[in-house]
């Protein structure tokens, strides 16, 4: 996980009341708008459904915190433009240490990500790791122990809470870890043409991303993979499918600017090991610096990471091939 | 009575050699990555026999995520070749299904499917149902996220199935047999010994029947259909605050949309150049900005959560008018696995408060 931002010694809120005495004291004045924070799903669980505040005297009510609070609001830092725009100063947006390396992207792209510092205010909680809450689910039937995220156990604010040795202790015995941290420094135990042919299209990937924000033109979107994926056959004879070709051009495409934050692989229908995809592109084009021929470059990326020959058998349902 | 004999449950996954020896194109629940998945098993060995429903749905097997409709080419003389791929497909068995799923898939996309409603038959969906016998496990739990009993389904619901196999919970369990129409039948036949009948088919009907009955205790019904049939039925409540204030949390991703049973949209897309090329039949969700996008620019849903508002009127009420079958069935997935966890019950939950409130001051 990549720590280095300029919000790294963002001031932490201890508790939920010292956020929401923050927040009530930003909506009172009009410095913000809206409060942009974590609400419960229902009353049945403990998970959380993003909740948009503009009523001081709902804040107590609505807001909670709590270790179901996984997924990132700053994916809702464009409505901070909105707000702006409509003379109501801003959005305050709850959000966890881990997250402040995409406010640094956010607002360093600020002209295409239209999130400023002045439109978007933070509340920094003080964070001791937040669940894997697909363990609740069905698939598998092991409800019972919720563990913490893979990406906690390296964050310092997790170590911080639980101290070195327990830490330590859990990334021996966690077999997902390992898994995890494997798969990024050797992938050859994957076969990617099968793994990237499972992608459903379904871009939960790319909408949870919070370093991408823009709302139309997307290289990694429908249309372009159709089109690039045409090409790919028809200029260079590469049979490949458009779930290769979005895989790869949406990972490329971020390369640089995750963090490591691992929603796509939360998210993934599919459970495409997408960290490891990235290091594997890094590493394979190390130096290579940014390609000026799109086409050369996806057929060099197709040929070195689909290695296993004709990837175009993408549907798994489909019998006659 | 439909019951045919038993099963004893460390034969049941057995089925799977069996079959595979005969040449069947078996699906069941295997295990992909850190989860369980319906995929193709040649072999019990790669069965997962602890699951509770698997991450997607049987769905691709009859309504593939991407299919090829025609091939064209041009002729040297002018004009084109255009050719579709032959219809034959394989004898497919899915082993392991549950009741939302297969009333999802065989009962409500069928009625999308065979036009009967409204005149668009498919026969590529047709040919491959009919080519599908589906095998059914009742359920005995539910988990979080489940709610079939709430759309009127249940844990040994018989829609879609052609086969339902229920654990009995006696001292000595086995799975009740039930054969639920013709292809059911035969594919009982040919499961030869694994099939018992030692015991009376009166007292394994009772048995099953139990059992069904104490799974259902378990499940919760979560929301009232009726009144969110209601407040959906009635015009004025189409631009209510709800859908602007619970739509707006969505993400517009397809995630929900490709794991539900009953989702069915798709689009057509030419592939290639003017010489030669495909047309792709691929998944689509109403979820994504390009969907209902016209030629002209104009994008009648503009906002995510007036797509939001367009998967609950289609669940709950276009669904149910338009080709008179459930348009949820409760399985739950989309509640489990959306990425920021909006529960489509939580929704219904609140339409239908307002219709009640609405109700009392009348």
């Amino acid at each position: 996980m990549i720590f280095s931002t300029q919000f790294h010694d963002a001031p932490r809120e201890a508790t939920l009341a010292d956020a929401i005495a923050k927040a009530k004291a930003w909506l009172a004045s009009g410095e913000v708008g809206m409060v942009v924070g974590y609400g419960r799903q229902s009353a049945f669980t403990d998970l959380t459904m993003p909740t948009f505040l503009t009523d001081p005297e709902q804040l107590e009510e609505e807001l909670v915190w709590n270790a179901f609070c996984d997924y990132n609001l700053l994916n809702y830092a464009e409505l901070g433009a909105k707000e702006q725009h409509r003379g109501r100063g801003g959005v305050a947006i709850v959000v966890k240490p881990c997250e402040l390396h995409n406010l640094d992207i956010l607002t360093e792209e600020g002209n295409m990500s239209g999130v400023a510092a002045g439109n978007v205010k933070t509340l920094v909680m003080r964070c001791s790791g937040v669940y894997e809450t697909e363990r609740l689910n069905a698939y598998t039937r092991d409800n019972a122990e919720l563990q913490v995220q893979t990406k906690c156990l390296d964050c310092p604010e997790y170590v911080t809470a639980h101290g070195a040795e327990k830490v330590a202790r859990e990334k021996a015995e966690r077999d997902d870890y390992q898994q995890y941290t494997g798969r990024i420094a050797d992938d050859t135990g994957i076969d990617w043409g099968v793994t990237l042919n499972r992608c459903l299209h379904c871009y939960a990937c790319r909408n949870v991303c919070p370093s991408c924000y823009c709302t139309e033109g997307c290289p990694a979107d429908e249309a372009a993979t159709a089109h690039v994926t045409n090409a790919l056959k028809m200029v260079r004879g590469i049979e490949t499918s458009r779930q290769v070709v979005y895989n790869l051009v949406r990972t490329w495409h971020i390369q640089s600017r995750c963090s490591e934050c691992l929603e796509c692989e939360r998210v993934c229908p599919v459970d495409i090991p997408i960290m490891a995809l990235k290091a594997k592109l890094g590493r394979e084009f190390a130096g290579e610096g940014s390609p000026g021929d799109v086409i050369g470059f996806l057929t060099a990326l197709t040929e070195r990471i689909v290695t296993q020959g004709v990837a175009s058998d993408v549907g798994t349902g489909e019998p006659d091939k | 009575m439909s019951v045919r004999g038993y099963i004893r449950p460390e034969s049941v996954w057995e089925i799977v050699d069996r079959l595979a020896g005969q040449g069947v194109r078996v699906v069941a629940p295997t295990r992909v990555e850190g989860t369980c998945m319906f995929g193709e098993v040649t072999s019990s060995k790669e069965v997962v026999t602890d699951y509770l429903l698997p991450q997607n749905t049987f769905k691709e097997f009859v309504f593939p995520k991407e299919e090829k409709v025609l091939t064209y080419i041009r002729r040297p003389e002018g004009g084109y070749a255009v050719t579709e791929p032959p219809r034959a497909y394989p004898e497919t068995v899915v082993l392991g299904s549950r009741p939302c799923d297969a009333a999802g898939i065989a009962v409500s996309l069928k009625s999308v499917f065979s036009g009967e409603k409204w005149g668009h038959e498919d026969p590529t969906f047709l040919d491959r149902l009919a080519a599908t016998t589906i095998v059914t496990i009742s359920c005995d739990k539910p988990d979080l996220s489940c709610f079939c009993t709430t759309m009127g389904l249940g844990p040994d619901d018989r829609s879609g199935s052609d086969v339902l196999l229920t654990r009995t919970e006696t001292e000595d369990p086995v799975f009740v047999v039930e054969a639920l129409n013709d292809k059911g039948v035969a594919f009982v036949e040919r499961l030869g010994p694994l099939v018992r009948t030692d015991h009376e088919s009166r007292y394994l009907y009772l048995m099953r029947r139990e059992a069904g009955d104490a799974a259902r205790e378990r499940f919760v019904r979560v929301f009232d259909i009726e009144r969110v049939k209601e407040f959906l039925d009635d015009p004025s409540n189409f631009d209510d605050e709800l859908y602007a204030r619970l739509g707006t949390k969505c993400i517009s991703c397809g995630v929900c949309t490709f794991e539900c049973p009953t989702c069915h949209c798709f689009d057509l897309k030419d592939v290639g150049t003017a010489e030669s090329g495909e047309r792709l039949k691929v998944w689509d969700s109403c979820q994504f900005p390009d969907f209902t996008l016209h030629a002209t620019g104009h994008q009648p849903r503009p906002h995510q959560w007036e797509r939001y508002r367009n998967r609950f009127l289609c669940k709950f009420k276009i669904y149910e008018d338009t080709f008179e079958t459930l348009g949820c069935t409760g399985c739950g997935r989309c509640v489990r696995d959306c990425p920021v966890h909006v529960d489509i019950t939580t929704y219904a939950m609140q339409a239908g408060a307002k219709q009640r409130r609405l109700l009392e001051i009348v």
